[in-house]
């Protein structure tokens, strides 16, 4: 396993790094600049109404006539340039194998090598989770490094973004399970990608559409973005044991039927 | 002993035909070539014997162990270079061997020099900036350098120039001469006939010959080419039951002699020609032969 790795290793550090060190630019600004908008958002709630809708819509929870510090510290961990960042990065990694490989023919190399599709399913999932480990590392990173050198503001304590991280970790899991399990399925990686942003486009859609439209309430349960939920997080400052669950569980179950797939699939040429 | 067996062998892809009651048996040392034109099955075969496809009927084997079933088992003792070869493009040949040596467990690098050698390769440059021909090269050298047991080549000399042809032949001669199995595809009759002791024709998903090269050599007819005097000549000749007209271009014949170096003598004896020639058993025109599609009878 430790050539698969190595292999793996040597075509996605740099995709890696360059994803890492963009989340961490990006909370980074957003943990600068969100703490010193909050006096200002009575007065856009009052002109654009609808921005009140849209914020409740993206930190999962009602948010009144005021926002609290603490809704706003919420808002940098559900930004649509963190999650963009953290989903577009997965994607492409589990994507990689077995459509990617099937796609620009070098499955065939790949294949014949004397290690079963189990095993290398793992070692491409393995440098999957550790890349995804780093690139929050960096986020966090970038976080710490703007609340202890760059603003005065104040900031939850770093037990409370560890669990927002962990649950943000699961949504990654979440997504790369099923993305490993689309990608199973594909011959073509366009396909899959495709596939893939259109799951997280509607899903993030979904969460919008929740604030003011019934249908979409109904399906709220289905909606991944239901399972991560920072300003509650922040707001009890407990673990979300349940919806961490059901994120590591549905992300599992698809995650293992992608391996069996490709375990019992034809490996044809395109 | 049996390097690879396969029994009815068929594959459909959903409608399509893939293969179809493909039975092979090939030897521990042979040289064997799987012949056939675009389109015939071959490297759906192949791909079968690769554990990559799962057949729809039949069993294979490979070293007495299930293709599909033990097929990572099998890859320990198998070398294997595609036909459509596709290398990860920032890898060198030394971070290949590196991984593939990591990956099988052996330090590749000794071996690998004889075949760097061989094919004149640049270990250190990346392949998105090798040729086609190198790229094939180092594929070859991946398929050779840890010494399997079998080497499944699926048409690979497609992009070696004639030296690099022809040096790739020697080495799998004398692979062959050590006991490791060729299995060897193409569509080019030559390199078969040279490199192979058996061959088999597939056509149309259907294996329509398998049999020795020399077997073949017998069957197949000679060539004979006669220059005849003149036009009145010419035009006097009747055609012996022994000889099939193949060509005619002005005072030249060209005929298939179906008969024997007795028969034709004889014949000649009472015809006004100039000149005779005799080619060696023509295996082209009996490939052809099998080449030929639906509604033309096989011989």
């Amino acid at each position: 396993m430790r050539g698969l790795l190595l292999k793996t290793f040597r075509e996605t550090w740099v995709s890696f790094l360059l994803f890492g060190l963009g989340l961490m630019l990006a909370i980074s600004v957003l943990t600068y600049i969100i703490p010193q908008m909050q006096g200002s958002m009575g007065d856009i709630f009052e002109s654009l109404p609808f921005v009140k809708t849209f914020l409740s819509a993206m930190i999962g929870t009602e948010v009144g006539d005021e926002l609290t510090a603490q809704m706003m510290q919420a808002i940098q961990w559900v930004h649509p340039t963190v999650l963009a960042i953290l989903w577009t990065s997965e994607i492409i990694h589990c994507t990689r194998m077995p459509a990617g490989e099937i796609d620009r023919g070098t499955a065939d190399i790949l294949f014949s090598l004397p290690v079963s599709r189990r095993t290398i399913y793992c070692s491409e999932s393995l440098i999957w989770i550790l890349g995804g480990i780093f690139i929050l590392l960096m986020g966090f990173a970038g976080h710490q490094f703007t609340v202890n050198v760059w603003t005065d503001s104040i900031h939850p304590q770093v037990r409370i973004i560890v669990l927002i991280l962990v649950n943000l970790f699961c949504v990654f899991l979440f997504v790369g399970g099923i993305s490993y399990f689309v990608s199973s399925l594909c011959n073509v990686r366009g396909r899959a990608l495709g596939i893939l942003f259109a799951f997280v486009l509607i899903s993030f859609l979904l969460n919008f559409l929740q604030q003011f439209w019934e249908p979409a309430k109904n399906l709220s349960s289905l909606n991944m973005m239901t399972y991560y939920q920072p300003a509650q997080i922040l707001k009890s400052k407990a673990f979300p044991t349940n919806h961490v669950a059901f994120l590591v569980a549905v992300g599992g179950f698809f995650w293992i039927a992608g391996c069996e797939i490709l375990a019992r699939r034809n490996i044809t040429t395109v | 002993m049996s390097i690879i067996s396969a029994k009815g062998l068929t594959v459909y892809y959903n409608k399509r035909r893939g293969i179809e009651d493909v039975n092979l048996h090939i030897e521990q040392g042979e040289i064997f070539g799987f012949l056939g034109p675009n389109g015939a099955g071959k490297t759906t075969a192949i791909r079968v014997l690769m554990g990559y496809l799962k057949s729809t009927e039949g069993s294979a084997n490979v070293l007495g162990l299930d293709c599909w079933k033990q097929s990572h088992q099998i890859k320990k003792e198998v070398g294997y270079i595609p036909g459509d070869l596709r290398l990860y493009p920032w890898m060198t040949g030394n971070s290949a061997l590196q991984i593939f040596g990591m990956i099988r467990k052996k330090n590749l690098r000794p071996a690998a020099n004889e075949f760097v050698e061989l094919f004149g390769l640049d270990m250190k440059v990346p392949v998105r900036k090798m040729s086609s021909g190198m790229k094939q090269k180092l594929g070859l050298l991946l398929a050779l350098v840890h010494k399997p047991k079998l080497i499944i080549l699926d048409e690979p000399t497609s992009a070696l120039d004639p030296l690099a042809q022809q040096k790739l032949i020697e080495a799998l001669r004398a692979l062959a001469s050590e006991g490791h199995t060729i299995f060897f595809s193409s569509h080019s009759l030559s390199e078969v006939e040279q490199l192979c002791h058996r061959v088999a024709i597939i056509r149309e998903g259907k294996i329509v010959a398998d049999e020795s090269i020399e077997d073949l050599k017998k069957r197949a007819k000679k060539l004979v080419t006669i220059s005849f005097k003149n036009e009145e000549a010419v035009s006097k000749i009747k055609t012996p039951d022994f000889l099939i007209d193949k060509k005619s271009s002005g005072i030249d014949r060209q005929y298939e002699l179906s008969g024997t170096s007795q028969q034709l003598v004889e014949w000649l004896s009472h015809q006004e020609y100039q000149d005779l020639t005799v080619s060696p058993p023509d295996l082209e025109n009996l490939f052809h032969q099998y080449y030929i599609s639906d509604g033309d009878e096989i011989k």
